[in-house]
């Protein structure tokens, strides 16, 4: 976000995979003023949007769910970047159109396929200025999706600057393997370290030796979303087994669950990346956007069918599911 | 849990006192346990099979165990 001004709106891709700590950067970033008259679009693969509900309710947001940025909701994308752009040419608005637009991408989006959508549109390319491109990388898992996600490895390579997140989390070992890694893969990003968004050393790692990265081999299955909706009696203790039992036995491929619930101690979000579940966080009703999409999970992953994450949450909490989930 | 670990041959036990607790099987061993998390790394130490809510016999349908007894 360094780049001189030239009148086109500045747009940084904020990406990641699944889980990395886009949303929590991104939070951080905006509440500590770094970036001010800003536009930010969240873009979700899920039909139900989640990470918006995190954002302050003053701040000027939008949300792209439903498919990728990079392929399902391209068009979409465009459509939205280029309704933003107009906004500039008119003169009859009350509020300021933004000066910069934040893209935060869903975890399965590949940026280079955003970048060259941009690119190639004959009005975008005048307007639209893609000033820098931001990779969030687990300091936790990293090491492993790069060994095993070719996805994460074209998400690095595209980078201008890559966040470590939860660098407090990984050991001082793993962690100069991933750095070493990381420089080897693209030399030319900037890497810096963070803790909950905010900015945090990292360790020399002149030393450490990088894991190696083959070419991809055969493709793994396609990672999918399954949203799951609940009953407003649910069982949640019964709801809590089961998500410990599941995420014990598949958390290496269950990437990522998040959902908004309404449970006896709040309305809570529920989020969990791998086999970590976070802390769940009480969301406040009162100045929410929207709460129609609460009281669904969305559980993105593979090795598994829809209809069987249905049928055992079903087992565990008894009637609690709501069978209208597509 | 109690409608989960007997399928693997295990009975959890909360005795109201202690905290955590108590993961027995059918032999007699028995682990004191802190969590939800760690039960389920203790289950299947225990019973040598790993707790999976997709098991088949979760889902309404003949477990793989079941099916090979057929």
């Amino acid at each position: 976000m360094n780049g001189e001004r030239d009148g086109r709106v500045e747009l940084t891709v904020l990406g990641g995979f699944l889980g990395s700590g886009k949303t929590t950067w991104l939070r951080h970033t905006l509440h500590s003023g770094a970036i001010d008259d800003v536009l930010v679009i969240v873009n979700e693969a899920a039909e139900v949007p989640v990470d918006d509900a995190l954002f302050p309710s003053g701040g000027r947001l939008r949300v792209l769910a439903g498919g990728c940025a990079c392929c399902d909701a391209r068009d979409r994308l465009v459509a939205m970047l280029r309704e933003t752009c107009d906004l500039r040419t008119r003169s009859d608005q009350q509020t300021p159109p933004p000066e910069r637009i934040v893209l935060e991408t869903s975890g399965l989006a590949d940026p280079g396929p955003i970048l060259d959508a941009i690119r190639t549109d004959p009005v975008l390319i005048h307007h639209l200025k893609v000033d820098e491109i931001i990779i969030a990388i687990d300091a936790i898992y990293g090491l492993d999706q790069i060994q095993h996600e070719p996805l994460t490895l074209r998400q690095i390579e595209t980078a201008d600057r890559l966040v470590v997140t939860k660098v407090d989390a990984s050991n001082a070992d793993d962690l100069a393997r991933l750095l070493a890694t990381l420089l080897q893969l693209n030399p030319g990003a900037f890497i810096s370290g963070a803790i909950m968004g905010s900015e945090a050393p990292l360790p020399k790692f002149s030393e450490a030796e990088p894991v190696p990265v083959g070419p991809p081999g055969s493709q793994p299955e396609q990672i999918t979303a399954t949203r799951l909706d609940l009953d407003e009696d649910t069982d949640w203790p019964a709801f809590s087994v089961w998500l410990s039992a599941l995420l014990h036995a598949r958390g290496n491929d269950i990437m990522r669950v998040k959902g908004v619930v309404h449970t006896p101690a709040g309305r809570l979000l529920l989020q969990s990346v791998r086999k970590t579940v976070q802390q769940p966080e009480i969301i406040p009703k009162e100045g929410a956007k929207d709460t129609k999409d609460d009281n669904s999970v969305v559980v993105i992953g593979r090795g598994y069918r829809a209809e069987d994450l249905r049928k055992s949450l079903q087992h565990f909490t008894g009637a609690g599911v709501d069978r209208r989930a597509g | 849990m109690q409608s989960v670990l007997p399928a693997y041959g295990l009975t959890v036990h909360d005795d109201g006192a202690t905290p955590g607790v108590t993961l027995s099987d059918r032999t007699g061993r028995y682990e004191m346990i802190g969590d939800a998390t760690e039960v389920w790394a203790a289950a299947e130490r225990m019973s040598g099979r790993t707790i999976d809510p997709l098991d088949p016999r979760f889902l309404g349908e003949p477990s793989t165990a079941e099916k090979d007894r057929e």
